[in-house]
């Protein structure tokens, strides 16, 4: 649908939730909307007075309607704590409302008003209109009650878009089994529009006790559910297996290993001063150690001598990349072959080009993307959507995907080695809400700096 | 019982307690506990917030709000122990750097999607075009109705001198004269570290229940736990390339991108999501 904003006309079926949209005041799209008792400025519109008459456009269908308003209500506590609002079509009152604040107010039109109809006409009695002169230092003598910002109106059922509807049980579904990444690919499949409502998948963690994990589950999952993926390398037999032994028959289980990388940070070691500091920092204050900067902790030196030294410790440091990245393939490889999911081909053939991971444990997002393509590489998904549908959504809801905030600092050296061509020198790294260069972080390391969350 | 700082702000005080709690130097010493005005219901008044909490407290930090008395704030008045000292303080807020601000009905409808409205593209919701003229009639009419902004920035300052007025710590001079070289603002009550930093250290040189070298060390401390941090990216609203220009914003950087949860978007990849109305992963 093309619409040309020069004419501002309401917009009508702007989405899944809505048949129109209204937007008050001089830029939006409801110039021929208010009649008498407004006094309308850029960005909305405030009633006058005692009583303000709208004309309101329809779309003109034959649905049920809810219509909201957000409104802001002129008050000046104590001495106007609230304003009333009555609305009216004919003689009809559609709701009454005691405002206090900004809010968004909702009222539901009975269908023989709007059934076919392209307008709807109310009336909205306010009152408690005041002056805000006479509460405030500004020269404003109109007799305001209820700022209008804008509306929508939409289907009856567009109440229930929340929670109830991640209750419904699609007539496919299942579960992923797994931690943080089994968690993330659960949250992008269920945002695929094209799967919604059809096809559902929902998280189960295995770092809880099973039955406290299955409790967060709607009801009846586990006994329709028609598939399940599990993440064997997140939590433990004694979370996996009670899982396994209850599945429903004819369910049909698949598992994967979620990849991890230890060839781009070769340095990583554990660190005796990383313990958890309850309160603050969890696991630690810096998990993922690096045995040169550990070597350095004792050194009383400035810091560009300190990073100096980091740097030609790193440098001169007997390190087999070749061989510590054969050890990640031949573990991709393995898993591969023990799991449904075998992710090694894909890695190699974007580890240069991509970021593939973004700390040892994080996969980055285009290995991200690939296990979603991986769960979703199945006959009832097929069925369900054409490829290309699916690759276009995941293309939307992944642009500009950065991943989780917890990077880990690449050494350049790494980076040269594997000619890792998203990298550069100066690239900061964000690790909670905080960035950091490389540099950064290996002087934090060596100093255990604290650092806010 | 450790005494307590109560902090009676908007999502701009979890800052501030986020920060405090993490000083070591005022571990076992001083806590600090969030009073969110924005957010408090009469139910945590009666659950969360009664004479157990307060019992502790011996210095409020309270946000100003300009119009009046709310019932809140009254309620917070009426509780806190009597005769403590309170360290009055304005809020940050920018209106001018996002002048498109006004209405989206969408909100109304999923409030959380993209909770900071622009009105025009707003409008074009639902417009069917290639991602690339889209963006173009953004910018073509946002371009022609880009609103006066140094009359915006008049009322901002306006704003802030006027909370003020009525507040303990000062901040209009120092965001007039710091906002165009160092990026304050998320959004216009979201907050970059250089921010924090400023206020917090301002209050912890009011408090007069510490002592002068506590404050030091605090304010020593709020230094290093800020040195990278981030401040409130996690929704950056972009600012207009027009806006930028008009009010001579030095730090900005046209190709820069903008943390949205879990992405990060240039200005065209946040307004092209934004008309869309379009899911992202959080």
């Amino acid at each position: 649908m093309h619409i040309d904003i020069s004419d501002r006309q309401p917009l009508f079926h702007t989405g899944a939730y809505l048949d129109a949209a209204y937007v008050f005041g001089n830029m939006g799209n409801l110039a021929a909307g208010p009649g008498a008792g407004w006094s309308v400025e850029d960005e909305f519109a405030w009633t006058i007075g005692a009583e303000s008459e709208l004309t309101l456009p329809l779309p003109g269908h034959d649905r049920a309607c809810v219509l909201r308003f957000n409104v802001q209500a002129a008050v000046f506590p104590p001495k106007v704590p609230r304003q009333r609002l009555m609305i009216r079509a004919g003689k009809a009152v559609l709701g009454s409302f005691d405002l206090t604040g900004r809010e968004t107010i909702m009222v539901a039109l009975p269908l023989d008003l709007t059934r076919g109809a392209r307008k709807l006409a109310l009336t909205f009695i306010h009152p408690d209109a005041v002056r805000p002169r006479d509460h405030q230092p500004v020269d404003d003598s109109r007799r305001l009650a209820i700022c209008f910002h804008s509306g929508t109106l939409g289907g009856a059922e567009s109440d229930d878009t929340g929670s109830s509807a991640a209750l419904d049980l699609e007539p496919v579904h299942g579960v992923i089994a797994g931690d943080i990444t089994a968690m993330r690919i659960t949250e992008v499949i269920r945002k695929l529009p094209s799967l919604r409502g059809r096809f559902g998948i929902r998280f189960l963690d295995l770092s809880l006790p099973p039955n406290e994990a299955l409790e967060r589950l709607p009801p009846k999952t586990l006994r329709s559910m028609d598939c399940c993926w599990m993440e064997l390398n997140a939590g433990s037999p004694s979370t996996r297996d009670p899982l396994r032994d209850r599945l429903p028959g004819g369910c049909e289980l698949r598992t994967f290993y979620t990849p991890v990388a230890k060839s781009l940070w070769p340095f990583q070691a554990p660190d005796r001063r990383a313990v958890v500091e309850p309160g603050r920092y969890y696991p630690s204050r810096y998990p993922h150690g690096d045995r040169i900067a550990q070597a350095l902790v004792s050194m009383n030196l400035p810091d560009d001598v300190i990073y100096l030294m980091y740097e030609m410790a790193a440098d001169q440091d007997e390190l087999d990349l070749g061989k510590m990245f054969d050890a990640d393939l031949r573990r991709w490889n393995a898993e591969g072959r023990q799991s449904d999911m075998n992710f090694a081909d894909f890695i190699v053939k974007h580890f240069t080009r991509d970021r593939v991971f973004s700390a040892p444990d994080r996969v980055g997002p285009v290995l991200l993307r690939q296990m979603v393509e991986q769960v979703l590489d199945n006959g009832t998904v097929r069925d369900i959507v054409r490829p290309e549908t699916l690759a276009a959504e995941l293309d939307t809801l992944l642009d500009g995907y950065v991943g989780w905030p917890e990077e880990v600092p690449v050494h350049k050296r790494v980076a040269n080695h594997f000619n890792l061509s998203w990298w550069s020198p100066d690239m900061r790294y964000r690790w909670k809400n905080n960035l950091r260069t490389h540099r950064e972080h290996v002087l934090d390391t060596i100093n255990w700096a604290q650092w806010r969350p | 019982m450790i005494p307590s700082v109560l902090i009676y702000a908007n999502c701009q005080g979890e800052e501030l307690q986020k920060t405090a709690q993490f000083m070591r130097c005022m571990t076992g010493r001083l806590d600090f506990k969030w009073i969110p005005y924005h957010l408090v219901t009469d139910r945590d008044w009666s659950r969360q917030y009664g004479s157990e909490f307060m019992a502790d407290v011996v210095t409020v930090w309270e946000q100003v709000e300009t119009g009046g008395m709310s019932a809140n704030r009254a309620e917070l008045h009426r509780r806190i122990p009597k005769n403590i000292p309170i360290v009055m303080f304005p809020p940050f807020s920018a209106s001018c750097l996002w002048p498109f601000a006004g209405n989206d009905p969408r909100i109304a409808a999923d409030p959380d999607r993209y909770p900071w409205p622009d009105s025009i593209a707003a409008a074009l919701a639902g417009t069917d075009m290639p991602d690339a003229e889209l963006f173009a009639k953004y910018m073509q009419v946002t371009t022609e109705r880009m609103p006066d902004l140094d009359r915006r920035l008049r009322l901002d300052t306006a704003r802030w001198k006027a909370s003020d007025a009525i507040a303990d710590v000062r901040l209009a001079e120092w965001v007039e004269a710091t906002f165009r070289s160092v990026n304050l603002f998320y959004t216009s009550g979201h907050i970059t570290a250089p921010a924090v930093r400023y206020l917090i250290n301002q209050l912890l040189s009011r408090t007069g229940i510490l002592p002068p070298a506590l404050t030091r060390a605090a304010i020593d401390e709020v230094d290093e736990l800020l040195r990278q941090h981030t401040g409130q990216d996690f929704e950056s609203v972009p600012i207009h390339p027009l806006v930028a220009e008009r009010l001579k914003l030095s730090f900005y950087d046209p190709n820069a991108t903008y943390r949205w949860h879990a992405h990060e978007w240039t200005f065209e990849q946040y307004i092209l999501h934004y008309i869309r109305w379009a899911d992202y992963l959080r």
